[in-house]
């Protein structure tokens, strides 16, 4: 579960973006909500043991984030948090399989073939497993970076405007894929947004204005 | 999928780049190395034909190439001496002088000289014979282990010798042949390259040509020695002391050089002399090699610099998947070693191929067999300073990787 209380951030002494507390069980759905500049994408890059708060705490699986060492903060980003971006990138040089055993390799689980195969066909994406990620249209990048995200099981997947540069019918495919296979892990899924095709998605919703 | 393999996969995924650097780094280390081979190779064979030669005494002229003529067999004569003048140095019981072996030079077979002298040439330079016997009259002769290989001469062969070094129908002496009696063992030694014949052998040949049988009775004789031919001429004499350390022995040269019509030379002195000469040149040759390395040093820190630019994003998601700064620091190592070792190998293999393709030419120049195949401490040197090389390129590139910020660079996607 995750858990924040009086987050609060600024850049460089400019003005402070207070953010509401936020509390979420596993399988539980949440969606930021706000227009840009409301801070959407600090938030979730401090959700995500990425960015150190001004203040305020993280909490996530009992583990408060940022008083651990940067060492041990990297290790349980890795292995606790799967993360989906606007714009998928993925390392370049390796295929879609590659970038995806990277990831476990990178936070230290092992990898493991029929695992990943399984998660690649659940997403529809297990042709592709052996091409560059160059070579995939933006819907097949965004179920890549769902299975890398999900392939180590994490405890929260956050996912920045993640169906943004979707058209309709790819939205609701991959939108549909990141519920499902979330709650198949028992993680709870944060999604961060402005796109109104969400809007009425999930149940749980924060505004930041 | 570990880290190696990773730097491996990324520097692949840009061939151009790959092959720019590899080009141009093993063009620097491959030079740097065929100049090691060569200068070791060739200062291995001047200091196995020194043969513990203290002195060379022959005609007046170059000093130099006195000794190259008559060591290294890589000139001509500066002329003869007279066996009437040269007597005090070939008297055995001359106390300051353990072994003098006299040359005479002139003649040759395809290219491979034919040298009159004495058995004791083969203590000089450790040599034995393979097959058959040493020469015991004129006319017979015994063939250096590459000077067989390369003329085909074998055991009972006759052959005609031509005036000179290189082989000109016109010069052939063809009115007396040699007969081959033995072959010697390779020693690694000038004498591979040699054709050894008693000194007689060399006059009769020029005697029969120039006068025709006229005097060739006169030499049949039951024991040759050369003193018993005071008007005759030989080329030089080469000549170990007793103790080289002695002040007489030290001043020798000198004293040959400043009253007899004869000259003198400390091969060790001479072949100084020609480093010192030819090691201008291959200084500049291996600044030209150090400066392509250190631009193919630049270059690898350019190509890596170039592409953290469009990495940033690979690199800020390592972080968010869990890797730490120093795992993207020893990427970016990883990176520029793995080329220095690429190139390293590759320069190496161009330096042998190089030096296989030339000791054809090479071995005829210096009459010396060159082994494109040999490994030189030098070459592991050279591994080092790839590295090193490789690592001052990248250090930068993977500092600034090290410190990657993820929330800044993400939030500009």
């Amino acid at each position: 579960m995750i858990k924040t209380e009086g987050l609060k951030h600024s850049y460089s002494g400019e003005h402070e973006i207070v953010f509401p507390d936020i509390s979420c069980m596993p399988s539980d759905k949440l969606m930021i909500l706000g227009k840009s500049g409301t801070g959407k994408t600090t938030l979730l890059h401090i959700l995500g043991g990425m960015l150190y708060p001004s203040k305020g705490t993280v909490n996530i699986g009992g583990q408060n984030m940022y008083t651990l060492a940067k060492s041990k903060l990297d290790k349980e980003r890795g292995q606790n948090i799967g993360v989906i971006f606007q714009q998928s990138h993925f390392i370049e040089s390796l295929t879609v399989k590659e970038n995806i055993q990277l990831s476990l390799k990178l936070c230290e689980k092992s990898s493991d073939d029929e695992r990943i195969h399984e998660l690649l066909n659940a997403l529809n994406i297990f042709h592709k497993k052996d091409n560059k990620t160059s070579q995939l249209s933006q819907g097949e990048k965004q179920r890549v970076a769902i299975a890398r995200a999900l392939i180590k099981n994490p405890a929260l997947v956050l996912a920045d405007e993640p169906t943004s540069a979707l058209d309709d019918s790819n939205c609701e495919e991959v939108l549909n894929l990141l519920t499902e296979q979330s709650k198949e892990r028992n993680a709870a899924l944060i999604l961060v947004t402005h796109d109104n095709r969400l809007k009425d998605y999930f149940e749980q919703k924060i505004i930041l204005s | 999928m570990n880290v190696l393999q990773l730097a491996w996969k990324n520097i692949l995924n840009k061939p151009l780049n790959l092959l720019l650097n590899l080009i141009l780094f093993s063009l620097g280390i491959g030079l740097i190395s065929f100049l090691f081979q060569l200068n070791t190779q060739i200062k291995d064979k001047f200091d196995n034909n020194l043969a513990g030669i203290d002195m060379v005494v022959g005609a007046k002229g170059s000093p130099l190439q006195m000794i190259l003529c008559n060591m290294y067999h890589i000139d001509n004569p500066t002329g003869n001496i007279n066996i009437n003048e040269a007597k005090p140095f070939l008297n055995p019981r001359h106390p300051l002088i353990k072994r003098a072996v006299p040359l005479s030079l002139g003649d040759s077979y395809q290219g491979y000289r034919i040298v009159g002298t004495e058995h004791s040439i083969l203590d000089l330079y450790k040599g034995s014979i393979k097959d058959g016997r040493l020469f015991e009259k004129s006319m017979e002769a015994v063939v250096g282990s590459t000077a067989a290989k390369k003329t085909g001469l074998k055991l009972g062969d006759t052959f005609y010798s031509s005036h000179g070094f290189v082989q000109d129908d016109d010069a052939v002496h063809d009115n007396v042949s040699i007969k081959v009696v033995g072959i010697l063992e390779s020693s690694g030694s000038v004498l591979d390259q040699l054709i050894l014949a008693d000194t007689k052998t060399i006059w009769e040949v020029h005697e029969h040509s120039e006068e025709n049988h006229a005097h060739s009775d006169s030499l049949e004789q039951k024991e040759f020695n050369l003193l018993d031919y005071p008007d005759k001429d030989i080329t030089s004499i080469l000549v170990q002391f007793k103790n080289r350390t002695n002040f007489q022995a030290l001043n020798m040269p000198r004293n040959i050089n400043e009253n007899t019509d004869m000259q003198a030379a400390s091969p060790a002195i001479e072949i100084n002399r020609l480093y010192d000469m030819v090691g201008v040149g291959t200084n500049a040759l291996q600044i030209l090699a150090i400066l392509i390395s250190i631009v193919s040093a630049i270059s690898i820190f350019i190509s890596l610099f170039s592409s953290l630019k469009s990495r940033k994003y690979e690199l800020a998601l390592m972080r968010v998947m869990g890797a730490g700064p120093s795992k993207l620091f020893l990427l970016i190592i990883l990176e520029g070693l793995i080329l220095a070792v690429l190139s390293f190998i590759l320069g190496i293999a161009l330096s042998h191929i190089a030096m296989y393709l030339m000791s054809g030419s090479l071995s005829e120049a210096y009459k010396y067999d060159f082994d494109a195949f040999r490994f030189i401490n030098k070459e592991w040197a050279l591994l080092a300073l790839a590295l090193l090389l490789g690592f001052i390129a990248s250090i930068i590139p993977a500092f600034i990787a090290y410190r990657t910020d993820i929330h800044q660079t993400l939030s500009k996607m």
